[in-house]
């Protein structure tokens, strides 16, 4: 009895403080005033503490002695966490990739899932080195969550997907079709201002999640499934594989995704060696260097350019310094990563070549064959 | 040593809590105190939100949404937000009001046959309210969207009643009204005019017979005049709406779809078949424990006065229970109205599901949030307020 009295009494006094402390208006607002004043130089302070020391990814990454990377658990080629453990994907190669350039051993990576809520969340807090997850670079990310973006891996976007025995070659020839859309995507946006554009009627059914969008395709509710191009390869695949289907991607695509690798702001070192990994992967298919000839291009590079890709020197010469991680790695560092994971091609060929994502004629043909994959010079 | 001070201070504390004008103070400053700070504190984030700023209201909605059952009612990609806000709106209240309309009616069934003396209907019965108010209503409405509909023929198949009915794992085509020419809206006044007519008349036949005792067909009077009036009016106005069949057809591109008429789609019909179910066994409780409120003297009452078993029914048991009915119906009828929302699970575009495509593009949680939060406050107030004005007619004056 006592102890309940004095535990309702002491609520009560709480209670009261609260009402009190509250209570002086003019007070209040002046220690509100300091307090946000507090408040905004104490985020100065810590955005420019962020700025200057406490972001050197690199030397965090070789004391810990391995990579941790945020990649996609269940997105057949990009990123699958396999049953006995291993982890494959077209992401997952490039986590490989960037572990092969600073340890010069592309196992030394620990992936850990990223989902599409908190991947940005992941990266703020240090819990990953680099987030590698089909992640799209648009300009509110670039700027407002300090996240930047190293060079596109995967051109992507919007498609369009209906079953083979439709017979159709075009996207212009849809019309009067209806369409399977998850809700709340960017797609049920970009479908709708590509069908405007052209001209083209459409009925769109819309689901919440992807299971029943997959049944409803099957089953001939809707004649058509679009998604983001990537995600169509996958579920290409197991609609064969899995319901003896056979569905075809359109070439069109209707809204643009790229998707590449991404690395806190304000760590210039570390976004410069994550860049220009892929860079130097894109150069190596350009130049023809591949995991099966690496070593003796090495040793007997054909021009500059291959030279300076593997830090080597060109007939005779010394080799030059292009300055990628300030010394902490070594200059051959594309040797490595060429030899373990492969150049573009090599990595898109195992991994999303396999689920269906044609590479040929696609945005993510190099620009020798007319697409969009191209390196600026390593030199 | 500390236990005398803590002894006198509770002493104090006591002497203070059992005389009713302290205690009665403190209580009060303190539940003032907390309502007055979360009542501040919900501003001041309400503030934060940038609240007051609504002008993503008139940009464009982004995609269209055609799952209504009242063609105007569709979402265009172009309608302005805050229009398919309003047409979502309309999609909650075109399935909540059938829903109502069919749930009442089965409940009523359903009420009575649990207390019919056949065992077969009464068990029957009894297994249905079992069933369906068991069950979430959001499973109901997955197993029809997901489980039923998806078996239905294909669209290809032309299975129903051709050239009246289709029905395909699309939807059920149905011949629907068009405008005709521009007269039509004054048709519609014709037929409220109609309406009203036909009433006074059944009235006036009513009292009649009351004084006279004379038989004089009042509902046949009633329902002659407002077909007069609706018939003359129709062909006066030279025909102002027509009825258009649906058909299937083959687009160019080798796909079928519906033309004519309109679609009732999927996901309308689901919520509608899924509310209807759920609440007509909460309905069917709440009749069957009104029809035994009243007291056996009335039944057999009515029965020694040879009434049948419909007659003792529909004169003399079911106007007594409606009156304990009515305010538990009101609360059926609300939390139909709010569980519409679920329908948002299987695509059907009502306000939930507009709202939050708004919401997922633009953020503006708080202000398309509050819409939501006044149309349902209107719309549950509007109900409230029709069940209130029936409660006051059938009680005893």
């Amino acid at each position: 009895m006592k102890v309940r009295m004095l535990l309702v009494i002491s609520v009560l006094a709480v209670a009261l403080t609260a009402v009190v402390a509250c209570g002086d208006d003019g007070e209040s607002e002046r220690v509100m005033e300091l307090e946000a004043e507090v408040a905004s130089l104490q985020s100065q302070i810590s955005t420019l503490e962020g700025r200057q020391a406490a972001e050197d990814t690199l030397s965090v990454v070789l004391d810990r002695g391995n990579l941790i990377c945020g990649v996609k658990a269940d997105t057949p080629g990009f990123g699958v966490f396999n049953a006995d453990g291993t982890v494959d994907g077209n992401d997952a190669d490039y986590c490989r990739a960037v572990a092969a350039a600073v340890f010069g051993d592309s196992s030394k990576v620990e992936f850990k899932e990223a989902t599409s809520a908190n991947r940005f969340e992941l990266l703020a807090a240090k819990e990953i080195d680099v987030l590698i997850r089909t992640t799209t670079w648009t300009a509110s990310r670039d700027a407002d969550l300090n996240v930047a973006f190293a060079p596109t891996t995967f051109y992507d976007g919007a498609g369009i997907m209906v079953k083979a025995d439709a017979d159709l070659s075009s996207v212009s020839e849809l019309g009067g079709a209806t369409i399977c859309i998850l809700d709340g995507t960017s797609t049920q946006g970009a479908v709708s201002d590509y069908f405007t554009e052209q001209g083209l009627t459409y009925e769109e059914l819309t689901f919440q999640q992807n299971p029943e969008l997959r049944a409803a395709f099957i089953s001939g509710q809707c004649d058509a499934w679009s998604s983001d191009k990537s995600q169509l390869g996958g579920h290409q695949f197991t609609l064969q594989t899995d319901d003896g289907i056979s569905a075809v991607v359109l070439p069109e695509t209707l809204s643009k995704e790229p998707l590449g690798p991404s690395v806190r702001d304000y760590d210039s070192e570390w976004e410069d060696l994550v860049r220009w990994v892929v860079n130097g992967m894109i150069i190596a298919e350009e130049q023809g260097v591949t995991s099966g000839n690496v070593s003796q291009m090495a040793a007997n590079p054909p021009n500059n350019t291959v030279a300076r890709l593997l830090g080597v020197g060109f007939d005779g010469g010394a080799p030059s310094n292009l300055g990628i991680g300030h010394g902490k790695i070594k200059g051959t560092f594309m040797q490595d990563v060429i030899a373990q994971v492969g150049n573009y091609g090599e990595a898109y060929e195992a991994t999303l070549e396999r689920v269906g994502l044609t590479r040929a004629g696609s945005p993510n043909a190099s620009y020798l064959d007319g697409g969009l994959i191209y390196a600026p010079p390593m030199r | 040593m500390l236990a005398r001070p803590l002894a006198v201070a509770v002493a104090i504390g006591a002497g203070i809590w059992f005389r009713n004008r302290y205690r009665h103070l403190v209580i009060n400053v303190a539940v003032g105190g907390f309502a007055a700070a979360f009542v501040f504190y919900i501003a001041s984030s309400v503030y934060a939100a940038d609240f007051f700023d609504f002008d993503f209201l008139v940009e464009p909605y982004g995609s269209p949404d055609r799952s209504s059952i009242f063609p105007g009612l569709n979402v265009e990609a172009g309608d302005p937000r805050w229009q398919a806000i309003l047409k979502g709106a309309g999609n909650t209240l075109s399935v909540v009001v059938f829903a109502i309309a069919v749930s009442t009616f089965l409940g009523l069934l359903i009420g009575v046959a649990r207390l019919t003396p056949n065992p077969l209907l009464s068990r029957v019965a009894k297994l249905y309210v079992e069933l369906f108010r068991n069950l979430p209503l959001l499973l109901i409405m997955f197993f029809f969207a997901f489980a039923m509909f998806r078996e239905l023929p294909q669209i290809q198949d032309r299975a129903g009643l051709n050239g009246v009915l289709f029905v395909s794992n699309r939807g059920m085509a149905v011949p629907w009204v068009e405008a005709g020419n521009g007269l039509w809206p004054l048709w519609l006044i014709a037929l409220a005019i109609g309406i009203v007519a036909g009433v006074i008349v059944r009235s006036r036949r009513m009292k009649q017979e009351n004084d006279t005792g004379q038989s004089t067909h009042p509902n046949a009077w009633g329902g002659a005049t407002f077909a007069a009036v609706a018939a003359v009016s129709y062909f006066a106005l030279l025909l102002p709406v027509r009825i258009t069949l649906p058909e299937v057809v083959q687009a160019a591109s080798g796909f079928y779809s519906y033309a004519g008429g309109n679609v009732l789609k999927l996901g309308y019909v689901s919520a509608l078949i899924a509310l209807s179910l759920y609440f007509s066994a909460f309905i069917a409780e709440i009749v069957r424990g009104s029809i035994q409120a009243i007291s056996r003297g009335q039944s057999e009452a009515a029965a020694a006065l040879g009434l049948s078993a419909y007659q003792q029914l529909t004169l003399i048991i079911l106007p007594q229970a409606l009156r304990i009915m009515i305010p538990a119906l009101n609360n059926e009828y609300q939390n139909a109205n709010k569980d519409s929302t679920l329908a948002h699970a299987i695509a059907y575009g009502e306000i939930v599901l507009i709202s939050n495509r708004i919401v997922n593009n633009e953020g503006s949680l708080l202000q398309t949030y509050f819409f939501i939060f006044v149309v349902f406050v209107l719309t549950n107030l509007v109900i409230s307020f029709i069940m209130n004005t029936i409660n006051r007619n059938v009680q005893v004056k």
